[in-house]
């Protein structure tokens, strides 16, 4: 219960190794060419596990966790990303979009109020899971 | 069982790309009954969850009442910028769109051996159960509240319902000068951020209607449990010398007659009272023999959610024990932890790593503005709990965003619940 009420954030050590590896997210997507390309070579540009930094995430820990773990959003952004109203819907957003808004969430390029927080909380590995779960998804339409 | 795990990650892993939405192939044995007892934010979001995720199991969810009523925005039908009916929404879409069966019935008993239930006139197998229970009250230290023609007059308003209205109908029928008293449990209770919001939404409604009435807050914990700082400034600016709060002051009993609540340091009068009664999970949880921390809570295995004393038991929401705070919104995401672990068990799949996932509360201090906190959980493998990833993040003060956002959060979470 502790959680949440009013402690400063948690131990430096576990952050700063997040911070690492998002520092190279944060690289790999800086470069002005792969921010906003919508191209066939996203994908092996966005390829985390050849920068080095995919980390304890297995191929089958994303396919098995990714469908819960997007299931987070549907809070405030509707079932599978359709929001019913005021949050932008998640369903069918382009995958380098959406990478590029949790990053510019989290440098805070992109002011927000939750968002900001929240996104920093997430590995690479599982935003990347999570943005190719949202782009499968039709943009509308899709019966919940 | 290894051949069919190695057959589900070929499958897997053959979609490349497209992999990732994680489809099973694998289908669960027809006719496996799961039944969800409690259609609060919990309940009906697990009986969604499953048939969304399990589409061949049966599932059953009971609850005795005919609506859906939304706690979160119901102080401010105390402050007067929402009616009951705004958070009054219907179950009818659980069963139309996912084939969630709905029984309206009251849960008498439960046979963890049998693996039965007894409803009022009926008796239901199940192959696992969810219950989503959450709190009753604990009257037993606070004298004079034994008496339930005494909780009718002083009323809790900690369940949005009949309670919500019949206080609201104090507050307008307080005399101008009169005092509003209300008194928080000790920690852990249902919605921390709660008691709080509401000295806000009653302050707002006494201020405009009431102006030379007054607010006594006696809190049983040694501070403001939560969004301490914004709440006072909130207290300061927006209602200046309307609130006087007293920390540590546990009630120890109530006296309807001549309305005065006592406490360690000595008696409180006031016109209009509202105890908000120490709590535990719901009856339900304790003759289901799932009750075992504190002799109030369950502890539960946070992978799945099942009981830690009874196997193919499931307890979610306010009813257990955990780092977690007790929110619709945390209910609303362990019942998909919960609903996923079920679907992965009945179909011989295997959930590897742990979850992670968010809460965020909103708290009104007025009809237009709004504090949010917020916290992303990760499960932690040594502990065996979900731990705050990076600790939460409070609004640094009440903002009309904020309030335009909570708009959001509740429109999208009820729909997530119940459509």
């Amino acid at each position: 219960m502790g959680a949440d009420t009013g402690q400063t954030p948690g131990a430096p050590g576990p952050r700063w190794q997040r911070q690492s590896r998002w520092c190279c997210l944060l690289a790999v997507l800086g470069s002005p060419a792969a921010v906003g390309a919508e191209t066939g070579e996203a994908s092996t540009r966005f390829n985390l596990a050849t920068h080095g930094i995919e980390e304890t995430l297995s191929t089958e820990d994303k396919v098995a966790n990714v469908r819960l773990l997007t299931a987070s959003c549907a809070a405030c952004h509707g079932t599978n990303g359709y929001s019913v109203g005021i949050t932008p819907v998640l369903a069918g957003l382009g995958r380098d979009y959406f990478i590029q808004q949790m990053v510019d969430f989290r440098s805070g390029a992109r002011p927000g109020t939750v968002m900001n927080h929240n996104a920093s909380a997430y590995t690479p590995a599982e935003i990347a899971a999570m943005a190719d779960f949202f782009a499968a998804l039709p943009r509308t339409g899709c019966d919940r | 069982m290894p051949i069919k795990r190695r057959r589900f990650l070929q499958a897997l892993s053959a979609g490349a790309g497209l992999a990732t939405l994680g489809l099973p192939a694998v289908r669960a044995a027809k006719g496996t009954r799961i039944v969800v007892i409690g259609g609060g934010f919990g309940g009906a979001t697990a009986a969604k969850y499953l048939r969304l995720w399990g589409p061949d199991l049966e599932v059953i969810l009971i609850e005795r009442n005919r609506d859906f009523i939304s706690c979160p925005q119901s102080n401010l039908v105390l402050g007067g910028s929402r009616t009951l009916k705004d958070l009054t929404l219907g179950y009818e879409t659980l069963t139309a769109r996912h084939g969630v069966q709905l029984v309206h019935d009251e849960v008498n008993g439960i046979d963890p051996q049998r693996q039965t239930l007894a409803l009022s006139e009926k008796e239901i197998s199940y192959d696992r159960l969810v219950i989503a229970p959450g709190i009753d009250f604990v009257y037993d230290g606070i004298a004079g509240l034994e008496d339930p023609a005494v909780r009718e007059a002083i009323p809790h308003a900690w369940k949005a319902g009949p309670q919500t209205i019949a206080l609201r109908q104090q507050l307008e029928a307080m005399p101008n000068g009169g005092r509003f008293l209300m008194s928080i449990p000790r920690m852990p209770y249902r919605c921390p951020p709660g008691p709080y919001e509401r000295a806000c939404q009653v302050a707002f409604f006494l201020r405009y209607s009431k102006p030379k009435a007054r607010i006594t807050v006696l809190d049983a914990n040694p501070g403001i449990v939560a969004k301490q700082d914004q709440f006072l400034e909130a207290w300061e600016e927006k209602y200046p010398g309307i609130i006087e709060y007293h920390p540590n002051q546990e009630v120890t009993a109530v006296d309807s007659a001549t309305r005065t609540v006592t406490t360690a340091a000595g008696k409180f009068r006031a016109d209009v009272i509202n105890i908000i009664p120490p709590q535990r999970a719901a009856a339900i949880a304790h003759s289901a023999g799932v009750v075992n921390v504190d002799a109030r809570w369950c502890d539960v295995d946070f992978l799945s959610y099942e009981s830690t004393t009874r196997k193919n038991i499931h307890v979610i929401g306010d009813a257990i024990a955990s780092t977690l705070p007790k929110s619709g919104h945390m209910a609303n995401a362990e019942a998909k932890v919960c609903a996923a672990a079920i679907v992965a068990m009945a179909t011989d799949q295997r959930l590897v790593g742990g979850p992670v996932f968010a809460n965020t509360c909103y708290s009104h201090v007025n009809a237009s503005e709004a504090i949010h906190i917020s916290n992303v959980y990760r499960y932690d493998p040594v502990s065996r709990s979900m731990q705050s990833v990076h600790g939460n993040m409070v609004s640094e003060q009440a903002t009309r965003l904020d309030a335009y956002y909570a708009r959001a959060w509740a429109m999208n979470i009820w729909s997530d619940v119940l459509d």
